[in-house]
């Protein structure tokens, strides 16, 4: 008798491979849901749905997995919008995705803050980068965009969040 | 990338993408839980008119037979405070007496002497009682108000192997109606090929021993000591 949680379609990861994913990855693609939707709790919200379909095993796991679920963050987040119909919207206040370290927290808050007056597909190319550590070869992949494309969509958003963040001492 | 770029990017990953909280699970506090009748009206929409019409305020002829051929049931009560319990009852088919088509008497047999259900009971009338037939996938719902009782004439009625019982729950009918078998189709709860092998779980005196861990006493000990209790204490 197939119970919830089954393997049913033979593609579903142990669960304790999806919970270590979790752990592992958990951070930035939530950093990286906040980053694109500007709103934590929709963004906790589309990082569980995307787990519980691994989990669920209405998925199934391809190449490397931080790309592979930054590619499904990504997928469910232009669903959300879909559904929703709605636009990103812009929204000033941090969502706190990003931990800083002791005495940088008002650092912290001003880069989220400033991503945020990136152009998206600026925006998430540095996310996936800098914090993602990801190649352009698998920026390339999860956005389905050309490697040369991404490449310099992160310098030309690199140097503006260097701009915005300069009044406050970055360099 | 020049190494100022470098730079940029290493202050950048000083900063790191702050693992997510362990999940909240606070049902009271989700923002996706359902306050009000109107919106889950929305979501389930309105009942037939079968299944709103079915509903009897007394125990009539199908009620009686199924009560009579019924060897199970669950009984809710609730506290005063509105927590609830739910215990089961069980005896040959047609322990529960029908006096007439509002009143019913459960006999109350030895059990754990907790008396959650009892003690609710004292205090709040209310009850809920579901009605198993085996290998019927409907079931009775009855609720009403029940009261224990100790009148020897009703205790009488309900003798098994020459034991009398000493005390009965008094029901008050104010509600009788026939539940669909949704839920027994769903869980296939009566088809016996489905059925887990019995010994999938561990036994009750090993579950015991493991949260009681009790001192100078070995799992052997209880495993003795349930038995013996199924054995004599029956009725």
């Amino acid at each position: 008798m197939a119970r919830p949680g089954d393997d049913v379609t033979g593609h579903r990861l142990a669960r304790e491979d999806v919970a270590r994913l979790y752990t592992e990855h958990g951070g930035l693609l939530l950093g990286y849901a906040c980053a694109l939707l500007g709103d934590r709790s929709t963004a906790e919200d589309v990082v569980q749905q995307v787990f519980s379909r691994v989990l669920r095993g209405d998925i199934a796991l391809r190449g490397a997995p931080v790309a592979y679920f930054c590619r499904a963050i990504r997928n469910a987040v232009l669903n959300h919008r879909r559904t929703k119909s709605r636009e990103v919207e812009l929204d000033e206040h941090a969502t706190g995705w990003l931990e800083a370290p002791r005495g940088l927290e008002e650092l912290g808050l001003a880069i989220e803050k400033a991503l945020q007056y990136l152009p998206e597909e600026q925006r998430e190319v540095v996310v996936l980068r800098v914090w993602g550590q990801l190649t352009f070869q698998e920026i390339a992949e999860t956005l389905e965009a050309p490697a040369n494309t991404v490449a310099s969509r992160y310098r030309y958003g690199l140097a503006k969040l260097r701009n915005l963040l300069q009044p406050l001492g970055v360099d | 990338m020049d190494s100022s770029t470098d730079r940029f990017e290493s202050f950048l990953r000083q900063f790191r993408p702050r693992p997510p909280a362990s999940p909240d699970w606070s049902f009271r506090q989700s923002r996706h839980v359902i306050t009000s009748e109107k919106e889950l009206r929305e979501v389930v929409g309105t009942p037939s008119a079968r299944a709103a019409q079915k509903e009897r305020s007394v125990i009539d002829e199908h009620c009686r037979a199924f009560i009579e051929r019924s060897p199970f049931l669950l009984m809710a009560t609730s506290a005063p405070d509105g927590s609830c319990d739910v215990s089961p009852k069980g005896d040959v088919p047609g322990f529960v007496l029908v006096l007439d088509d509002r009143h019913l008497v459960i006999p109350d047999r030895p059990g754990n002497k907790r008396l959650d259900g009892m003690m609710n009971l004292i205090a709040n009338p209310h009850v809920g009682l579901l009605f198993l037939v085996p290998g019927r996938e409907e079931t009775l719902r009855v609720n009403g108000q029940a009261w224990i009782t100790r009148d020897p004439g009703l205790l009488q009625r309900s003798v098994v192997r020459g034991k009398t019982p000493v005390l009965a729950i008094g029901v008050e009918v104010e509600q009788c109606f026939l539940h669909c078998a949704k839920a027994f189709r769903r869980s296939q709860l009566w088809q016996h090929d489905q059925w887990p092998a019995a010994d999938i779980l561990p036994s009750m005196a090993c579950v015991l021993f493991d949260q009681i861990r009790p001192e100078g006493v070995t799992l052997q000990d209880y495993e003795r000591d349930i038995e013996e209790g199924y054995a004599r204490r029956l009725y």
